[in-house]
This record gives C-alpha cells, structure tokens and sequence, in this order.
C-alpha cells in the first residue's frame, strides 16, 4: 500500500491495506491455505492440547493424576531451563552448541564441590573425609562458572569472529575435556547432607516440587529479560539485522556476549538441577539437552509467531515433546515411538510454518 | 551572501579532506550551514556526496579539517558519537529492525525506562505524537515494520530521525527507491520538516525533488565543492552544468578558489 497525498485517500488507503493484510481471509482464499496458515501458526498448540485431552480422556486415572502431571514438569525442568537459555541466544542470531556440555560438567561440578573434591577435582588430592562445599556456595561458584563459559563463548564468536555453530562446537569439546580431568569419565554419587536431593525432592508447601518452581522462575526471568528490557531489544535487533543495529548505536558484540553468558547460566542451572535429580555427577548426563533444547527452541519457532524464536514458543516446544513421550509411554508404546514422534513433530511443524509464510505472504 | 543576515552557524566544516588509500574522496571541503536551511547535496556517482555525508554522520573519521557544531569543534568518530550530538542519518537501506513496531525502531538505543524496564507505553504515545506533529500518514503504528510499504517504513525513518536530529538532519537518497505517489508523500514530508526549522542536508539525483524542497544547494565534484547557490539564483540547467562540469569547462573557474564562501553562479 502506498501513502496518499491527501488525508481522505489516506484513510481510504489505509483501509483498503487493513482489508489486504490484516484479515487477508476475507477475500477469496482456498480454504488449504487458510488451513495452511492456520497449521503453520497454531499446529503445535493444537498437537499439545489434542494429545493432552485425548490422553486425559483415555486415561483420566494414570495420565490425568495430579502425580502424574508434577511428576512430568518436574522431569522436564532441567532440559526446559537450558533451552529457555539457548532461547535467547538464537534470537540474537547465535547458535551454541555447547549448552550440552556445559549442562554436564556443572552437574560433575556441583556434586564434586559438594562431596570434598574441591576445585581440583579427582587429580587435586584424596577426596575422603574433604568436607564439601556448602549447597549455596557450590551453586553459585557453578552458575558463575557457566557464566565465564557464556563470556569466553562470546569473545570467540563476536572478537576472533568464528562462526557461532563452530565455535560453540569448539569450546563445548574443550568444556568436554576439561570434564574429564576434573572427574576422570567417573560417575560419582553426591556425599553430603541430603539437602542437595531436596533441591530435586523437595516441595513448596508440601505440594509443589521446587524444579517446577525454579522452572517457572526461569521462563519469567528469560521472558521479562527478552520482552521488558534494552537488553533484550538490543538482541532481538541483534539477531534482526545487526548492521542496522550498530548504526542505530547499540554494541553489537557487547550484546552477543550477554546473550551468550544468560545461555551459560541457564545451561549450567540445568545441569544442577538435573545432578539433583539423579544424586549424582555423570560425565555425559546433560548431553542429551543439546538435541532437546534446540529441538523445543525451533518448534516453538514455528508456534504462534512467523518463525521467530520465543520464550513462550519455547515452553510450548518442551511441554508438547514431554507430554508425547509421557503419553506414549502410560500406553506402552515401544520407545522408538517416542523419538519418532519428537522428530516427527519438529519438521511436521516447522515446514508447515515454513510453507504457511512462504503461500500466505502472497495473499 | 553577505548582504544576508546570516544566523548562527549549526554545522561547520573546515578544510575537509578524506583519502581512500590513493583515492582522494573529498577535496578541501569547507561550508557552512546555518540553522534551518535545507541544503541539497547534488553531484554525479562518485564525485564525494556519499564520503560526505557519512564523514558528517561519524561513519568516516576525516584524513585532516575539522567539523564544528554550533560552535564547537567535534569529533565524531562513530554513528554513536554523531546522535549524541544531534546529528541524525537517514540511510539509503534506512536502518530499521523488520519485527520491531514503529515505536520499537523510534526508540532502539535509546529506550525510555525505569529500573531497568522498558516504559512501552510511554514510548508508543510519544512515537504517535511524534508521528502527528510530523503529520506522518502510517496506518498501523502498531505494525510490525516489515510489513510495511516502501514508502511507509522511508516516512517511518524520516520521522525517526526528524525526532532525534535537534541539530542536523542527514537524508541519503530518501526517494531513490520509491515510485512517484510515495516520492511525493516523502517530499511532502520534508517540506514539512523545512516549515518546523529542522536542519537538513538531502542528498538526491533528482533535480526536481532538489528543486521542491531545498533552499540552497552544493554542488560536489570529484571531491571538490564547485557550487554552493541559493536556489532563488540559479536554474536547474545550471546546476546541471555544475555537477557535469560544463559550467566550469565554459567559464573556466578554478575550483580550488572556491572556499567556505558561496560561488555565485554564472547567469
């Protein structure tokens, strides 16, 4: 539409550009493309709420139990938390590979810390009789250490300018390495006084576990993060166009690297919370979380906005796989259904947002 | 124009010289602009327009001369440095973030908060104000920029930096990708800017648009200055002459004598 030179034409205009593209419907539209831009937005709403009415319907009893539901939130906190992290680094335009590993050494860490292996690690002395760090002050020295690993991510991609897929792959190896000199490649279970479980066990007012609290802390922080603040418009415009981004004034690379070290903090929160979970450090524990919170980032990408990721999009891409993967499970289905599912779904959804903006933008 | 009152100088530039290696961009540029005029930048591709502007918008630091605004010698180093002083750019590809709104893009960089978060509302009643004071006809100011026309997200830009340009407003080629109706909506537009005393210098290859919304115009070629004229004294023909160099080539002016003062042109 263009501007008219006169303000009834204008309006006029305007008008006609509301009937165009606002409600695009309203003309003579074949009914497979509104069908096509209906799915491309709202498919994977519709799959998370078809699948959990039809699975309540089914099995009001074992699905629909209030158990049963904590117990699926609380499982899926930790993956939920780095991807709310990988979240915000993929709005900014960034990749980070490395929130698996990163996921992995900070559970290692923290049940190290807690257990007396200290800083060092198995190499740094006889852990027996070491009393371990306190709870409070194992977490925060982890959380700053995915902090640094956030900064050191950042200068690699924005100051030696290497491409964010390989650089992240790079440090996630080093991250990796450095995994194993601390614990050797070694399972430990964590020795302290309980209170490290309860982080995992533990429930607010009896009723409530605390990952699904901490969870919920997550995606209101990354949410108010993204949506409320410079910051998170400076990696919004970041990740939109970031030459019209440095010339509008803001610091390109300074944002990168924030967006990078808030990915750090919630990997290794993640990490954490899951060695919480399973009382115990293990080497590869938090790996699996690369493949789960990319595949939740994207998914959400293709829910409710025009491919762009967000916070939002991201609980809904996590809720729809762990609701799926808990429903076929109360039903029996083999395992592979599960991953054949979650895999399934991600490019169902995604090329159908794809293919919805592509016909729908020609409207 | 010495006989003229002349007001206090916005924008000064002395002995300008730019270098690109071996390429000598601008030449011995000296002028002066006076608050509220509306210059046109006019010369042929190449001959230092762009270098200017964007050595005016801290995009390029000068090899040597210096830039002075109001009074004040200034160094302006980057993009950044310029908008803290007043010195706002529209640039050819305009610089606006595709899924932000318009007030998003009005405000990016210098967002209006309180502790820390953004006051969205306040942002979006000042952009519409400032959208209604400029007379802007955008019909969605809540829309995202990307699906907007051509000519709307040039308004939206043109706003933006009529907003925040206190001092100086810089516009590169604000009509060279537009069609007829929205070139006269953006002509309308900086007409408008003239009458609210906004200083502006439009760089454009359209004498007819130089001639609908300047008052005095420089004429830049090879890196040099060979014309500064007030519109009211010269024709179009020989503002073409200047930028092609065949009023030079017919009265053989040296070029080099053309300095902060203004060159009558030949009548």
């Amino acid at each position: 539409m263009t501007n008219h030179p006169t303000a009834d034409e204008a309006i006029a205009g305007a008008a006609s550009a509301a009937a165009n593209g606002d409600s695009a419907t309203k003309r003579h539209v074949p009914f497979r493309l509104k069908a096509l831009a209906f799915g491309g937005k709202y498919g994977t709403v519709v799959v998370l709420l078809g699948m959990t009415i039809g699975f309540y319907i089914a099995a009001p009893t074992t699905f629909g139990s209030s158990g049963n539901i904590l117990a699926v939130l609380t499982n899926l906190a930790p993956g939920a938390i780095v991807a709310l992290g990988l979240t915000l680094c993929l709005v900014g335009g960034d990749f980070d590979l490395s929130v698996g590993y990163q996921a992995s050494i900070a559970g290692v860490f923290s049940v190290g810390l807690l257990s007396g292996l200290g800083l060092m690690g198995v190499g740094g002395g006889n852990p027996d009789g070491n009393p371990g760090l306190p709870i409070w002050l194992t977490i925060l020295i982890v959380l700053g250490i995915g902090t640094v690993f956030g900064v050191l991510n950042g200068l690699v991609v924005t100051k030696l300018g290497v491409n964010a897929l390989i650089a992240t792959l790079g440090t996630g190896t080093i991250i990796f390495a450095v995994n194993l000199l601390y614990g050797e490649g070694v399972t430990y279970s964590v020795r302290d006084d309980g209170s490290f479980l309860q982080l995992s066990l533990g429930k607010l007012f009896g009723v409530i576990p605390y990952p699904i609290i901490i969870l919920i802390l997550f995606i209101a922080g990354t949410w108010i993060l993204l949506n409320m603040t410079p910051l998170g418009q400076h990696i919004k415009a970041a990740g939109d166009d970031p030459e019209a981004a440095r010339r509008l004034g803001i610091d390109v690379p300074r944002t990168r690297i924030s967006a990078f070290v808030i990915c750090g903090f919630c990997a290794t929160a993640g990490g954490i919370l899951l060695a919480a979970s399973l009382g115990s450090g293990d080497a590869n524990a938090g790996d699996v979380y690369l493949l789960q919170a990319f595949a939740a980032a994207f998914l959400g990408s293709a829910a409710l906005r025009d491919g762009e990721f967000h916070i939002i999009g991201t609980v809904l891409g996590v809720l729809t796989v762990a609701v799926g993967f808990n429903g076929l499970a109360i039903f029996s289905a083999p395992v592979f259904t599960q991953y054949l599912f979650a895999g399934g779904l991600l490019i169902v959804a995604v090329a159908l947002s794809t293919l919805s903006r592509k016909y729908t933008s020609e409207l | 124009m010495s006989e003229n009152y002349v007001p206090e100088p916005i924008l000064e530039v002395r002995n300008l010289q730019k270098w690109f290696g071996g390429l000598h961009a601008l030449d011995d540029i000296s002028l002066s602009i006076a608050r509220g005029e509306s210059i046109g930048l006019v010369g042929d591709n190449g001959a230092g327009k762009s270098t200017l502007l964007k050595t005016i918008s801290g995009v390029h630091e000068p090899s040597s001369g210096s830039i002075a605004l109001q009074g004040v010698t200034v160094s302006l180093d980057s993009p950044a440095a310029a908008r803290r002083h007043g010195v706002e750019t529209v640039y050819q590809d305009l610089a606006l973030i595709g899924r932000f709104t318009i007030a998003e893009n009005f405000f990016l960089g210098r967002e209006l908060r309180s502790f820390g978060i953004l006051r969205k509302k306040h942002m979006r009643t000042e952009t519409d104000d400032a959208l209604a004071r400029l007379d802007v006809r955008v019909p969605f100011a809540n829309r995202k920029v990307s699906k907007m026309s051509g000519g709307q997200r040039q308004a939206v830009a043109i706003a933006r930096g009529a907003y925040w340009g206190r001092s100086l407003l810089l516009l590169d080629e604000p009509t060279a990708a537009l069609g007829v109706r929205e070139s006269a909506e953006v002509l309308r537009l900086l007409g408008g800017l003239k009458e609210r005393g906004l200083t502006t210098i439009l760089v454009t290859h359209n004498i007819d648009h130089l001639w609908s919304v300047c008052d005095r115009i420089l004429v830049l070629r090879r890196g040099r200055l060979v014309a500064d004229v007030k519109k009211s004294e010269v024709t179009p023909g020989e503002v073409v002459g200047h930028i092609t160099g065949a009023t030079e080539a017919a009265i053989s002016i040296d070029a080099t004598h053309l300095g902060t003062h203004t060159h009558r042109s030949v009548s």
